[in-house]
């Protein structure tokens, strides 16, 4: 791949004889305004300088890391990185996994949408047609759903790692706290999905789960014994708050969809970008050099 | 690591090679998953009202009789022994057209249909559609939506 990143000639450009029409055309323009031809023949190399602001090969030290602070794309990985983090097995790639698994649910999940209507009389039916008659629904559903299996595993399993390599250790006590709300989030996210396809499956998940929440009484019924305070049953108050009524019904569903399509993912993502900042910002991952033996 | 800059910039060596064969098969995967997007955007079944429906039985319009089923934006008109089936969707941009003491009219632009839906005033500039209407078994008279026909399109009733 030969990128053409020649620095602009000083001095008057050369009109090379061009074949047929398009000689004729740069023959003119030349001919018309030199400076609009200089500039024409500089385009490709101003919109590459404009986009990546470096050369194509960097030469030395100074520029290979330019190259990596100068693109969006590359800035997010550190220019130079410990030996052992490269090393597979010190971190099995579990975070990029989970975060591929984000991005692959968010594609699917996106597509999905268009064909989910949310609401008791259509939702079933609408997952039933994503399985047959919608092109590509059916390996759509498949991967949304997989993928969110696999990203609670993945989650998990990075939280371990994390856990026996001690990277929840200071300087990145706090990047551990933001891990665990996002391991909640992802987990949230997984119940209210569960709901959208409104088979039995969803249906009565949902209401053990809402009655699960109703339970928890312990803190007003606490609160209840001193006297002259109410018992407010916070218990009761949340299960009404998740389900809008009190049973899962149309307005469950609709503050799941909200929830699982919009709200829940925003926070994750803005959660999932201090998570990345703050790796960098604690000095990369952890190295075992840190806590000797 | 010693790289020759000016090789690279000249050569197909084995770096620019294994790098162009990437980004071919990136943009040969991103293309695929471009066609797969299309195939799935486009929409293999409807959810609107069957294109067939019934009516009910001849008997049900007499001599002179106007019926608007505005689910299925049809009009059922009876003249003598012949039952029509007129469109109610105006030719000129799709809107709903009404029925009134001259035939049709059409709230969005003004355009004018007679009692048969010829156009007797724009912007519209063709002639209300006319379906096709079978008799079910059942004695029930069917309008097939599918079938379209033109002004006239008269079903005889023995």
């Amino acid at each position: 791949m030969s990128v053409q990143t020649t620095e602009p000639k000083a001095g008057p450009p050369d009109p090379k004889p061009g074949i047929g029409a398009w000689g004729k055309l740069s023959r003119a323009i030349y001919r018309q305004a030199p400076e609009v031809f200089d500039n024409l023949r500089q385009l490709p190399y101003n919109l590459y300088k404009s986009i990546y602001r470096t050369t194509a090969f960097p030469k030395t030290e100074r520029e290979r890391s330019e190259a990596f602070f100068n693109s969006f794309l590359l800035h997010i990985q550190p220019a130079k990185i410990e030996k052992h983090a490269l090393r597979f097995n010190y971190t099995f790639g579990l975070g990029l996994i989970s975060f591929y698994l984000f991005l692959l649910l968010t594609v699917s999940g996106i597509l999905l949408m268009f064909f989910y209507v949310p609401s008791v009389e259509q939702a079933y039916n609408r997952m039933l047609d994503l399985r047959s008659s919608v092109s590509y629904g059916m390996i759509l559903r498949g991967m949304h759903f997989w993928s969110a299996n696999c990203m609670i595993g993945a989650v998990f399993f990075h939280m371990c790692r994390v856990f026996y390599t001690g990277a929840y250790k200071p300087p990145r006590e706090f990047n551990w706290v933001i891990g665990v709300l996002l391991f909640v989030l992802t987990l949230v996210l997984g119940f209210t999905g569960y709901l959208l396809p409104w088979d039995q499956l969803a249906f009565w998940a949902i209401t053990v789960g809402a009655n699960i929440a109703g339970k928890a009484d312990y803190v007003s019924d606490h609160l209840a014994m001193i006297p002259g305070v109410p018992n407010m049953h916070m218990g009761v108050m949340m299960k009404n708050a998740l389900l809008g009524g009190d049973t899962v019904g149309q307005e469950a569903l609709i503050r799941f969809y909200v929830l699982h399509v919009a709200l829940l993912p925003s926070i994750l993502f803005f959660l999932i970008v201090i998570h990345f900042w703050r790796i960098r910002k604690d000095g990369g991952i952890s190295s075992p050099k840190e806590s000797p033996e | 690591m010693s790289i020759n800059y000016e090789r690279e910039k000249q050569e197909l060596t084995r770096r620019n090679f294994v790098s162009l064969s990437g980004w071919s098969i990136f943009t040969l995967g991103l293309l695929g998953a471009g066609g797969l997007f299309a195939r799935f955007f486009w929409p293999n079944v409807r959810y609107g009202p069957p294109s067939k429906f019934s009516i009910g039985k001849p008997g049900n319009y007499p001599d002179g009789a106007q019926q608007t089923f505005i689910d299925q934006k049809v009009s059922v008109i009876r003249h003598g022994s012949n039952i029509g089936a007129i469109s109610l969707v105006c030719k000129h941009l799709g809107c709903t057209v009404a029925p009134s003491a001259t035939g049709y009219d059409c709230p969005c632009h003004g355009s004018k249909y007679d009692a048969i839906g010829q156009v007797t005033h724009g912007p519209a500039q063709a002639n209300l559609d006319w379906f096709g209407i079978s008799l079910l078994p059942s004695g029930d008279l069917q309008v097939d939506k599918s079938d379209i026909r033109t002004v006239s399109a008269y079903y005889g009733v023995k």
